[in-house]
Parts: C-alpha cells; structure tokens; sequence
C-alpha cells in the first residue's frame, strides 16, 4: 500500500502552486542576458550590447508592498513566484543556485514594464524552498 | 578618448593573458581574462573578487598644445578573500599577487592607439600612454581587502576623433 503521508516538500509546492493560481496566476518573466560572444571585444568595450532573452516564471502573484513609496517616484512591489516555476528556469539555464539566477538577470518583467530584483527570501518546509519572495522596485501607480 | 580608453583596456587584457593566465573571470557564460570595465558590463552584475575592475572618473583635454591631448583618469580596483578553504588567511599574499601583475601589466607605459568598432578594429598614427599607477591604501570590510590604484592616461587627439 502506497504511502497516504502527505508531509512533503512536494506537496508544499503543489500547495503553493495552488494557492498563486487561485490568486490570479500571474505569468512573469526573468530578463536574462544571453550567453556572451567569446572573443568579441565589442561586447566587452560596451559597443555591441548583448541580447537578452525572457524566461517565464509562473504561477506567481505580484502586489505593491504595503504603502511604501520612495522619494524618488519609484514604489516598492513584491512578488511571490512558486518555487517549481524557479526550479524548472534554473535547471534550463544550467545554474546551480537561485542566487544566481536572479543575480545574473536584468530584472523581472512584469505586465511589460522591467522592474530591479532588491531581494530575495524563501519559504522552506521540509527543508526544502517551496516560494519565493521577491521583493522589487519599479515606478509608481502603473502596474497595479 | 574613446578609442584611448578602449586601447588602454584592451592592451591590460592581453597583458594579463601573458602575465597570469590563471586569472579569469566568468561573465555572462564566457571565461574571459580577469579583466574587466565596468561601465560595459550590466549594472544588475555581482561585484566578483579576484579580478581587475577599470572605471574611469575625470578626464580633460588640453587644447593648448599643437594637437588636443586628452587625459583620462582611470581607477582600478581590485578586491580578494583569499582562499576560502584557508579561511581567507591568505587573502594578504593575494592582494601582493594582484599588486605585482598589474605592475607587469601597466609595463610599457604606452600601447598604439586604435579605432574600434562593432565589427572590428584599425590601427591609428598615435600611442595611448599613461603614468605610473598610485596604489591607495588596502580597505577591508567582511573578510575582503580591496585596493584602488590610479592611472592618469593621455592621448593626442587624432583628426576626426571625438
């Protein structure tokens, strides 16, 4: 008889993955620089500029931040992305840890409009990371 | 001054593949010669340690000579752990390390001159040439000690730059 436990990161995720769809499921996306052009020093002297490609990230729920607004017209969002959706971008692109992923984009793409990644933290259950929450900053009163 | 600040780059690059092979750095997917300016790099990047970073600051044209002679500053920093397996205990012979190849890399004080573009490059009449570097005081925050030397680089202004 098959195991009726249900105490898994497994289905810590799926439960995630539940909760970001009944909340809207939002699909956003990861801007990433695309691999650079070994020996071309025109990238490396600035004069060609990389292209980059977008990576979807979803289920995911995205919300300004309480009422923060900065002084220079920019808000502070924050987005919640389920971690299945960042698990299965990191192993396509090869990389071995979140950390990564997000330092090495441009920033999420969000209802068209490019937003900077402040930070990062995570949800875990059974050690293992099941959300994560990003937190953003882009301008003010257009995307919500 | 572009093409000077391009040469200058381009001339401490190919050095340090002579000089310390060893010291590379992982950019965008690409291992590349552990040089790099940051200007030209994305602004969203992580500040790696072991590598030489170049950023230019004030620059001036003395347009009382015979021909315009542009001056750059450039600073170059360079920042180390050390080894994490040493507990970074070693991280003070590392900075010694960096000093000693970028001393080699900035001799000759001077390197020709060229005009690059997106697909290439050509060769022009005059040399980029600098000053010998200032080394700053080593700052350390974290475990990691970084150092900021100066190199004030000149150029002659050839016709049609800008």
């Amino acid at each position: 008889m098959g195991s009726l436990n249900t105490n898994t990161a497994t289905g810590a995720m799926r439960m995630a993955d539940a909760l970001l769809e009944s909340l809207g499921g939002t699909s956003v996306a990861l801007r990433y620089p695309v691999t650079a052009q070994a020996g071309q020093d025109a990238e490396q002297l600035g004069l060609a500029a990389p292209a980059f490609e977008d990576v979807a990230l979803a289920p995911a729920a995205f919300r300004r931040l309480h009422a923060q607004i900065e002084t220079d017209g920019t808000a502070v969002y924050e987005l919640l992305v389920s971690a299945s959706a960042v698990n299965a971008q990191m192993a396509l692109l090869g990389l071995s840890s979140v950390a990564d992923l997000f330092a090495s984009g441009l920033g999420i793409v969000v209802r068209g409009t490019l937003l900077a990644v402040l930070g990062v933290t995570s949800s875990e259950a059974f050690g293992q990371a099941y959300l994560y929450r990003i937190r953003l900053k882009g301008p003010q009163g257009e995307l919500l | 001054m572009e093409n000077a600040k391009n040469s200058f780059y381009i001339a401490l690059r190919n050095r340090l593949v002579q000089v310390n092979p060893a010291r590379t750095v992982l950019l965008r997917g690409v291992t590349r010669p552990g040089v790099l300016v940051e200007e030209n790099e994305l602004a969203s990047a992580k500040v790696p340690n072991d590598v030489f970073r170049l950023r230019w600051s004030t620059c001036a044209v003395n347009a009382q000579m015979p021909a315009a002679v542009e001056q750059m500053c450039c600073e170059i920093l360079y920042s180390t752990a050390g080894t994490t397996n040493n507990g970074g205990m070693d991280r003070g012979q590392a900075l010694i390390a960096m000093d000693s190849e970028l001393r080699q890399m900035l001799q000759p004080t001077s390197t020709p001159k060229m005009c690059f573009t997106a697909t290439g490059s050509t060769a022009m009449a005059t040399n980029v040439f600098w000053t010998a570097p200032v080394f700053g005081a080593v700052s350390e925050a974290e475990g990691v000690l970084t150092r900021t030397v100066t190199v004030e680089v000149y150029s002659v202004q050839e016709v049609g730059e800008v």
